[in-house]
C-alpha cells in the first residue's frame, strides 16, 4: 500500500505516517516545510523501514499540476490519500484580516479540493483505494467562534459528500472524519468542557477503518450524540451560549 | 500556557509559561528578547529546565530518529527523544548507547545539558564522552553546528551546560554493539561503606553494571551495611521479558494523597525489609530494560516521601581521601542521626572539568526527607566535601549554594566566563543557574 498523508508534519498528521508506516504503508508526507518533513521521514525509514518520500508545498497556494501522477513519478500507484491538514486562528470571530480570512478558506477547503482533483482519476479505480478528508465537530453548526474554519471544514464536507456519491460503484473509498478535541497543539492547554483525544488513538482508528464503507464518521465516536443534541438546540437557547 | 511544574525532589515549584514547539519554524522564530528556559523530559531532580519568570521551550515534540549507521556505530536523533525509546530502537539492531541514565523518559537533550552518567562511570565516562556533534539554537546567534572540529569549546560548554548555552535540537553520539540481551546480575552482601569500597575495587574491571545499595537509616555496628549490584551483560535463550510497560514520571502533576510512607520513623524498618527481601546471594537474570532503567519500575518511591519531597545529594569523594571521608562521614551522620531514605554508591574514572561531574573516586547518592534536621546535617556535610575536595552533582542538589558550587568546581568561574562570552545577554535562565549565580 502506498499512502499520501497531506498536513504531515505534525499532530494527527504525523500520528497517522507513523500508524500507517508502523503497518507497512509507504508514504508521501506532504507539508509545507521541509525541515519539517525531512526529519519524519527519515525517523519513519529508520523505524520502520519503508520507503518515504517528501513534498514540500504550502497547500494555499499548491499548483496541482505538480502532483498529478504523469507529471511526477512519486505520485504514481497512490492507494490512500488522508487530507489532514487545517488551520484555525484566533482572530476567526466576525471580521478580520482579508488575508488571514482568505488563507483560511485556501488550506482548509480550496487547497484540499485541488488535491483529490488532481488525484481523482488515477484513485478511483484503485482496488485498494481510499480518500479519507478531516472535518471537524466546528461544521456541525454554526457559531459565533471559528466562524471561517468552521465554514470552509463544512464546504470540504460538502464536497466530499459529492465525491462520494461520484464514487458510489468505484472500489474506491470516501471517507470523511468529524473529529472532536484532539490532544495537538491547536488545543494547547485549554480548558474543554469534554475530553480531548490523543492523535495517535484517531489515528489509529482511521487506520483500522481502511477498507470499510464510504461515509462520514464523529471520531471519537461519542461526539456523534453530543453533536446530535447541539444541533437540535432551539435557537433561543444557542443564541445566548458562549461556545 | 501557563503551567504549574515542579522538580522531581519536590523542593522547588513556580508556575511558567510553557510553549511545546511541534514545527522547526516556531523554534527558529523565538526572539532574543525573553528569557528562556529548555525542557526536555522535564524529570530532573532539581529545576534544571524552568524557573524564575523564564519561559520554557519543551522540546519533547522534536523526537525523531535521524541516522542510524551501524558501521561506524553512530546514531543522529533530535533532542527530545527519550533514551527509552532510544534505547529500544538500538537494542533491535544489536546496539546500545553506553552511557544510560536510570530513567527511560530522559531526553536526549537532557543527557547532553546534565552530562548524566550511568551504571558504570568507571568503564565508561560521561555522556559526554559519546557525544560527536550537537546542532544547537540561539535566538541571537542562530542555528549552529558543534563538533570537535568546530566550535569545539562550545560544544565542551554545551555538554553539561545545564541548558544555558541554548536549545539543542539534535544530536550525533556514538553507539556501542551489545553484549548481550540481559544483565547476569548478583547481589553480594557488604557490611559497611568502606567494606562496599573495597569489594568494588576487586569487582570494577569485569562487570558492565556495578552499584550498592546501602542502609544509612541505622546508626548501630550495622551502619551502612547492604548489597552490591554487580552485573554483566550476557546472551540467554529466551532472554527474561521486559516488562510492556512502566508508570511514567510527571512531577507537575498533583497527586491526590501526599501523604509519605518513607519518614525518619519508618525508614529503619523499611530499609531492614528491603535488606533482608533482596539479600539473596543467588544470581538472577535482569532484563535490559528494568536494569538499565531500574527508577522506571519504582516510581512510587519519588512521592514516597510525602508532600514535602526529598532532598538528594550526589557527592564523588576522590580516591585519595575516601578512607578520611568515610570515618568523618560516619561520625557526622551518627551525629545528627538522620536517616537516609536512599543510599547508593558507584566507582567514578575520569577527569574534572568546568561543571562536570566527573573524576576519579566514589559516587554517593544520598536522599533525605526534606525537613530542617536533614538541611542542618547537609548543610555539615557541605563543609566537609569542601575540606576533602568532593564535589556536589549539581543537577541533582535542590539546595546547594553558589558559594559552595564555587568552593567545590575550580574551574567554575571559567565556565561563567565563557557562556557570558558567547552569551551576554544571558538569554538561558533556569533555577538552578539563578540559584548557582551562573
Amino acid at each position: 500500500m502506498k499512502s499520501l498523508v497531506v498536513g504531515a508534519s505534525a499532530g494527527l498528521g504525523r500520528a497517522l505516517t507513523e500508524e500507517l508506516a508502523r503497518r507497512g504503508h509507504d508514504l508521501i508526507i506532504l507539508a509545507s516545510d521541509e525541515r519539517d518533513i525531512a526529519p519524519l521521514a527519515r525517523n519513519l525509514m529508520l523505524s520502520h523501514s519503508v520507503t518515504v518520500e517528501t513534498f514540500a508545498a504550502d497547500l494555499a497556494t499548491l499548483d496541482p499540476a505538480k502532483i498529478r501522477p504523469g507529471r511526477d513519478e512519486r505520485f504514481k500507484d497512490l492507494d490512500c490519500l488522508f487530507l489532514v491538514a487545517g488551520v484555525s486562528h484566533a482572530a476567526d470571530i466576525g471580521s478580520m484580516d482579508q488575508a488571514l480570512l482568505e488563507s483560511l478558506i485556501a488550506i482548509n477547503f480550496v487547497g484540499a479540493a485541488r488535491i483529490v482533483n488532481a488525484l481523482l482519476d488515477d484513485l478511483t479505480f484503485r482496488p485498494n483505494g481510499h480518500i479519507i478528508g478531516v472535518g471537524s465537530v466546528a461544521a456541525a453548526r454554526a457559531r459565533k467562534s471559528n466562524i471561517v474554519y468552521g465554514a470552509s471544514k463544512r464546504a470540504l464536507e460538502f464536497y466530499f459528500a459529492g465525491i462520494q456519491h461520484r464514487l458510489a460503484d468505484a472500489p474506491c473509498r470516501v471517507q470523511f472524519y468529524r473529529l472532536g478535541y484532539m490532544a495537538t497543539q491547536m488545543l494547547g492547554d485549554r480548558k474543554t468542557l469534554l475530553p480531548a483525544a490523543s492523535p495517535e488513538h484517531v489515528a489509529r482508528v482511521m487506520v483500522d477503518r481502511l477498507g470499510s464503507p464510504s461515509g462520514v464518521r464523529y471520531l471519537p465516536g461519542w461526539w456523534r450524540w453530543v453533536m446530535l443534541i447541539f444541533r437540535m438546540l432551539p435557537w433561543a437557547i444557542f443564541r445566548r451560549l458562549d461556545v | 500556557m501557563k503551567r504549574r511544574l515542579r522538580s522531581v525532589d519536590g523542593s522547588y515549584s513556580c508556575t511558567s509559561d510553557v510553549f511545546e514547539p511541534d514545527r522547526y519554524r516556531q523554534i527558529f522564530s523565538i526572539g532574543a528578547q525573553e528569557k528562556i528556559a529548555v525542557q526536555g523530559g522535564g524529570i530532573s531532580y532539581a529545576a534544571t529546565s524552568f524557573g524564575g519568570s523564564a519561559r520554557v521551550i519543551n522540546m519533547r515534540r522534536f523526537d525523531r530518529l535521524l541516522d542510524f549507521d551501524p558501521d561506524r556505530a553512530i546514531v543522529e536523533a533530535e533532542a527530545g527523544i527519550t533514551v527509552g525509546r532510544l534505547h529500544t530502537f538500538l537494542a533491535k539492531h544489536g546496539f546500545t548507547v553506553a552511557v544510560q541514565p536510570g530513567h527511560p523518559q530522559i531526553s536526549l537533550g537532557g543527557c547532553i545539558a546534565a552530562n548524566v552518567h550511568g551504571k558504570s562511570h568507571f568503564r565508561e565516562g560521561l555522556f559526554a564522552d559519546l557525544v560527536e556533534q550537537v546542532r544547537l539554537f540561539h535566538p541571537a546567534r542562530g542555528e549552529l553546528t558543534l563538533s570537535h572540529e568546530q566550535h569545539r569549546e562550545l560544544l565542551e560548554l554545551t555538554c553539561g551546560g545545564f541548558g544555558l548555552t541554548g536549545i539543542i535540537l539534535s544530536a550525533r553520539i556514538r553507539i556501542v554493539p551489545l553484549a548481550g540481551n540481559c544483565f547476569d546480575v548478583r547481589h553480594i552482601p557488604v557490611s559497611n561503606l568502606a567494606d562496599t569500597v573495597a569489594r568494588f575495587n576487586e569487582l570494577k574491571e569485569d562487570h558492565d553494571l556495578l552499584y550498592s545499595w546501602n542502609d544509612l537509616a541505622r546508626f548501630d555496628r550495622h551502619m551502612g551495611r547492604g548489597k552490591i549490584v554487580a552485573g554483566r551483560l550476557v546472551e540467554r535463550n529466551p532472554a527474561p521479558t521486559p516488562p510492556r510497560h512502566y508508570r511514567r514520571l510527571d512531577p507537575h502533576r498533583k497527586s491526590i494523597a501526599r501523604v509519605g510512607i518513607i519518614r525518619p520513623a519508618t525508614l529503619r524498618a523499611l530499609n531492614a525489609l528491603y535488606y533482608f527481601a533482596t539479600r539473596s546471594a543467588r544470581p538472577s537474570f535482569l532484563d535490559l530494560n528494568r536494569a538499565l532503567f531500574p527508577g522506571a519500575y519504582k516510581s512510587y518511591y519519588f512521592g514516597a516521601y510525602g508532600g514535602a519531597g526529598f532532598l538528594e545529594h550526589q557527592i564523588l569523594v576522590p580516591d585519595s581521601q575516601i578512607s578520611t571521608y568515610l570515618e568523618e562521614f560516619e561520625t557526622l551522620v551518627r551525629r545528627h542521626r538522620q536517616r537516609f531514605g536512599l543510599t547508593a554508591l558507584k566507582l567514578f574514572r575520569g577527569n574534572q572539568k568546568l561543571l562536570r561531574y566527573d573524576g576519579c573516586g566514589v559516587n554517593f547518592s544520598l536522599h533525605l526527607a526534606n525537613r530542617p534536621k536533614s538541611l542542618a546535617l547537609l548543610e555539615d556535610l557541605d563543609a566537609l566535601n569542601i575540606r576533602n575536595g568532593v564535589i556536589t552533582n549539581l543537577v541533582k542538589d535542590s539546595r546547594l549554594s553558589a558559594a559552595t558550587a564555587r568552593l567545590q568546581y575550580p574551574e567554575f568561574e571559567l565556565f561563567a566566563r565563557r557562556l557570558a562570552e558567547f552569551d551576554p545577554s544571558r538569554l538561558f535562565v533556569t533555577a538552578l543557574s539563578s540559584r548557582l549565580k551562573i
